[in-house]
């Protein structure tokens, strides 16, 4: 097929143009981490920091009552959240994709129907269930919801990928001498490794990037997400860089992390939507 | 599987009973049946009038972000899929950048781009010589398309992943037969990309309308229901009328209808899925 050179300059430059303005809005809040505060909002703007510091790191940390503890649970949340869920999803998502047992498809429908049920629905009696029995406020608490959420979408992905699995492969391993449990990870595992990097990637992203649940079911023990909002109003307004800055060390190790992985992640998100 | 039916399944039958009680946020063991008082509470009370404000900015919301995300995520999909395209990884990484950021930071830079005093966006406008800066966030008319922009950047990137695994389904072949036979490249994107791709198109669909009705995050952190409840959307409504007013009733009434909602659209899918598969047979 014959492309017109003329579409192919238009094509980029659309191209070009949306990922400019996919970057922009973060670009410009992240900036603000390197400039003093009156260069981030003064006149005229700058696109690049004039006289790049790292004071605003210092002054979060020493002068503003910014909670840094909150990075601290929300890596501990989302960390056990993403190994519970996958842990679980990986047992579930074996057992589903190598195992027939009486109402073995209902059941699949049926944890597909969960993850549809929106937690907003059930944030009102969760919050009471959690006041009720001493979970409110704790991370541990956090990290079930979270990996609730997940692991519904986490089951199917996976188990679409133990599918592709040979059995025959088990079969020759098990004949070899492995138990049951060794055939697991010595080579199925191995295989659907990919598959359990993408549940995992997701799973963390999820926990990580959540605000709903966390502001409901905490109050001192926030994660980041939570501060970084109680912060916003405390001082948002006035103080752009200071919350650059902490934005930044919210999502800049993520965002290179995800860079990283970015395959799986996509493959988790494509495949766990299209649940056929 | 256990925690699932513990924390999810209970709860929902929980939201349906408390649905039906006055249950106050200080006193949490202790409910009394009202019956349907609390929905009638709903329609009744205001403002925010559930008729006259909740749902019609909620529609508003989130037909306005379903229509930005699908259009651009369906145009960037094909553009960048393009077979000549180069670079389609450095593109797709970035455009995915918007999903990955949790919605309280976009909350953040997008009410930084809108601020109207210190604000880029009326920086610039003041460059070009406007004269009568708008308040984004705080004029009544702009602020839900301005929630529905900074969603639509967001959100776009899901419909973008959706829209590109189905363009990667369609097997190039087809393409090469159509312009044997003479299709231009209208006719192909009419005859062979469309068709094909209507599966992808509808699920994306159903899933975007679900996940931004039940989208809190985002039109919390930026306007909290405000200016003069003109974002009070259904997701607020249920956070404010339960842990601001402390009518936990009340707002578990909310959430039994947000409920109903999404039951809709998943059979909706479930049953748009089925006949996929029967058709695929």
């Amino acid at each position: 097929m014959k492309v017109r050179s003329s579409w192919k300059v238009l094509t980029y430059f659309m191209l070009l143009v949306w990922a400019v303005l996919t970057v922009l809005p973060l670009y410009w809040l992240l900036s603000a981490t390197f400039k003093l505060p009156g260069e981030a909002i003064g006149y005229p703007p700058t696109l690049f920091p004039k006289n790049p510091t790292l004071r605003n790191f210092g002054a979060l940390l020493f002068m503003s009552k910014f909670g840094f503890k909150s990075y601290l649970n929300s890596i501990v949340v989302a960390t056990g959240a993403t190994l519970i869920s996958t842990a679980s999803a990986m047992l579930a998502g074996f057992g589903f994709s190598r195992y027939r047992f009486p109402l073995k498809n209902q059941l699949l429908i049926f944890i597909l129907l969960l993850q549809m049920i929106p937690l907003l629905a059930v944030i009102i009696p969760l919050y009471r269930l959690y006041s009720l029995y001493g979970l409110y406020n704790t991370r541990f608490g956090l990290m079930i919801v979270y990996a609730v959420r997940t692991v519904s979408m986490n089951t199917w992905l996976l188990k679409g990928y133990f599918d592709t699995v040979p059995v025959e492969i088990e079969e020759a391993a098990l004949i070899d001498g492995c138990s049951r449990l060794q055939a697991f990870y010595r080579v199925s595992f191995p295989i659907a490794a990919p598959g359990v990097a993408a549940a995992a990637i997701f799973a963390f992203f999820r926990s990580w990037n959540e605000f709903m649940i966390a502001m409901t079911l905490t109050s001192t023990v926030r994660p980041y997400t939570v501060e970084l909002y109680r912060f916003l109003g405390e001082y948002g307004e006035v103080n752009w860089s200071l919350l650059g800055t902490a934005s930044f060390i919210a999502i800049v190790p993520v965002l290179v992390l995800f860079s990283l992985f970015q395959k799986y992640f996509v493959i988790g998100l494509a495949g766990g939507a299209l649940k056929e | 599987m256990l925690l699932l039916l513990l924390l999810l399944v209970y709860p929902l039958g929980q939201a349906v009973y408390l649905s039906l009680h006055e249950v106050k946020l200080a006193s949490l063991n202790q409910q009394k049946y009202v019956g349907l008082r609390n929905y009638v509470k709903i329609f009744a009370d205001g403002p925010p009038g559930f008729l006259s404000q909740v749902l019609p900015a909620t529609f508003y919301f989130v037909s306005g972000s379903i229509a930005g995300q699908l259009g651009f995520g369906l145009a960037m999909a094909l553009l960048v899929n393009q077979r000549w395209v180069k670079g389609k990884q450095v593109f797709r990484a970035i455009f995915i950048l918007p999903w990955v950021t949790s919605a309280i930071v976009i909350a953040i830079s997008w009410r930084f781009l809108y601020e109207p005093r210190l604000g880029i966006l009326n920086y610039v406008l003041a460059l070009l010589g406007a004269r009568n800066l708008p308040g984004w966030l705080n004029d009544l008319g702009l602020v839900v398309p301005c929630l529905i922009i900074a969603n639509t950047w967001h959100g776009t990137a899901f419909s973008f992943t959706m829209q590109t695994a189905g363009l990667q389904s369609i097997p190039y072949t087809l393409y090469e037969a159509a312009t044997v036979d003479g299709a231009s490249a209208g006719q192909r994107f009419r005859y062979v990309t469309l068709p094909l791709m209507r599966p992808f198109i509808v699920i994306n669909l159903v899933l975007v309308s679900m996940y931004t009705i039940n989208f809190f995050d985002l039109v919390y952190a930026m306007t909290n229901g405000g200016p003069l409840y003109r974002t009070e959307v259904i997701a607020v409504l249920l956070y404010h009328q339960a842990f601001e007013y402390g009518h936990m009733g009340t707002g578990a009434a909310v959430a039994v209808m947000i409920l109903a909602i999404n039951l809709a659209l998943t059979v909706l899918y479930m049953r748009f899925n089925r006949e996929q598969a029967a058709r695929k047979k």
